[in-house]
């Protein structure tokens, strides 16, 4: 079986559960093992985005150094937010010498950054296996079920680290759900922002923003919306239970990660949906029917 | 029209340009920038007229915004700028000079206890938000 090392982040294991635990099923199902790091820390969120400062990244070295102890030169990330800041600090360490020499200095209790690992996200992965191999281990297809796609922010900008060759048009979430049997469909809104961090204080931002977004998939004749990002996740499944409380008669819309549905279609028995079975009892008898 | 200059602090605007390391004078005020914005709606000063601010001195009265914080860092702007000057650099410097004053912008441990969130989006308000 293929390994790779990988760096699950906080938020995998505390709100993202569902997304860890399905990714590492279905890549398994797939012939691929994600092997967690055996320490690991904050890879510090949000990058920083200030040219003067470089303490903030120091989570995101450590955890690069943490990579490089494994011997191996590829970091596989899940979360949206960590994939973006590895990604974005491990090419300023490459690339700004005042940076890479202050860190190094500020870690002397460490061996040296090499600045050799290559991070990749989820989806890499699910590239380099191929779609038509994914497509060959469906055993229980979507049923043309319609999926808007959303992809937020961090895995697409800035360009130059998006997952995906066209960061304003991108097409890999579509083609994963094609694979799977479902019927992606095209919305406005897909690589629109979420809200964010601001979620944590100012919840009216997050649900105007989120309104938006799942108003637009559904008139574009979405059935269900999937998204890879933990807190894209959240936030619009927040945007959801204040619109219905302000709101009775609002008819949610299912959410699932990605690999949520890839696991209805491919290990359909293996899969605990728990937390969604409520809100997604529709979809979810469809889809097992 | 009449414009007339005040006496601006300049140590300020290169401040700015430098935690930043964005040149907001390249700006030709196109507006793409506020047009991407998935939050202008909620701002008082719109994501380009913030460069024109800038190049105004009008720095007081940038820090003085809701703007800056309420910009979420999604790129956007950056991605439709013709002179590819990301916005987000430049509220994020803004941003800074504050929190280095040691303003916290509210009370996170308060905030923090109205619900249970995802650990990137805490982490990050105590990046963004608090000294
Ligand atoms: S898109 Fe760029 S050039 Fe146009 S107004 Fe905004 S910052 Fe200025
Ligand atoms: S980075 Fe900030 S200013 Fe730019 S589009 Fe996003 S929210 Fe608006």
């Amino acid at each position: 079986m293929l390994k790779y090392n990988y760096f699950p982040g906080c938020t995998l294991k505390t709100t993202g559960t569902q997304l860890e635990e399905t990714s590492i099923k279905v890549l398994q199902q797939l012939g691929v093992e994600l092997v967690e790091l055996p320490r690991w820390h904050c890879c510090g969120t949000v990058v920083s985005l200030s040219s003067d400062s470089k303490i903030h990244s120091a989570g995101a070295i450590r955890t690069l150094i943490r990579a490089q102890e494994t011997g191996d030169n590829k970091l596989v990330t899940i979360c949206s937010v960590c994939y973006n800041t590895l990604k974005r600090v491990n090419e300023r360490f490459n690339t700004d010498e005042d940076f890479r020499e202050t860190l190094i200095k500020f870690m002397d209790d460490e061996e040296p950054y090499e600045g050799k690992i290559i991070v990749l996200h989820l989806v890499d992965i699910i590239r380099k296996i191929g779609l038509d191999n994914i497509k060959d281990a469906v055993i229980n297809p979507l049923k043309g079920l319609k999926v808007a796609c959303y992809y937020g922010c961090l895995l697409l900008r800035p360009e130059e680290f998006s997952i995906d060759p066209s960061s304003e048009s991108p097409r890999i979430l579509e083609d994963i759900i094609a694979s799977v049997g479902g019927e992606p469909i095209e919305f406005p809104q897909k690589i629109e922002c979420c809200g964010s961090f601001e979620t944590v204080h100012n919840p009216t931002q997050i649900a105007a923003m989120g309104y938006r977004i799942i108003e637009s998939a559904r008139k574009n004749g979405a059935e269900v919306l999937t998204t890879m990002c933990p807190l894209c996740y959240f936030n619009l499944d927040r945007t959801q239970k204040i619109i219905k409380k302000t709101n009775p008669s609002f008819l949610p819309l299912p959410l699932f990660y990605h690999t949520e549905l890839m696991a209805m279609a491919i290990l359909p028995e293996e899969i605990s949906l728990k937390e969604n079975v409520e809100l997604n009892s529709t979809v979810l008898e469809r889809i097992y029917s | 029209m009449e414009i007339t200059l005040k006496k601006t602090d300049i140590t300020l605007r290169d401040k700015i340009l430098k935690i930043s390391g964005e040149d907001f004078n390249k700006c030709y005020q196109c507006g793409m920038c506020t047009s991407g914005c998935p939050v202008a709606d909620e701002m008082d000063i719109m994501p380009n007229q913030v460069n024109m601010m800038l190049m105004l001195g009008q720095f007081e009265e940038l820090l003085n915004s809701q703007t800056i914080w309420i910009c979420v860092a999604c790129f956007e702007c950056g991605a439709r700028c013709p002179h590819n000057i990301d916005l987000a650099k430049i509220n994020e410097a803004l941003r800074e000079i504050k929190i280095r004053e040691n303003i916290d912008l509210f009370n996170i441990w308060e905030t923090a206890s109205t619900g249970e969130f995802p650990t990137i989006a805490l982490v990050a308000s105590f990046r963004k938000f608090t000294s």
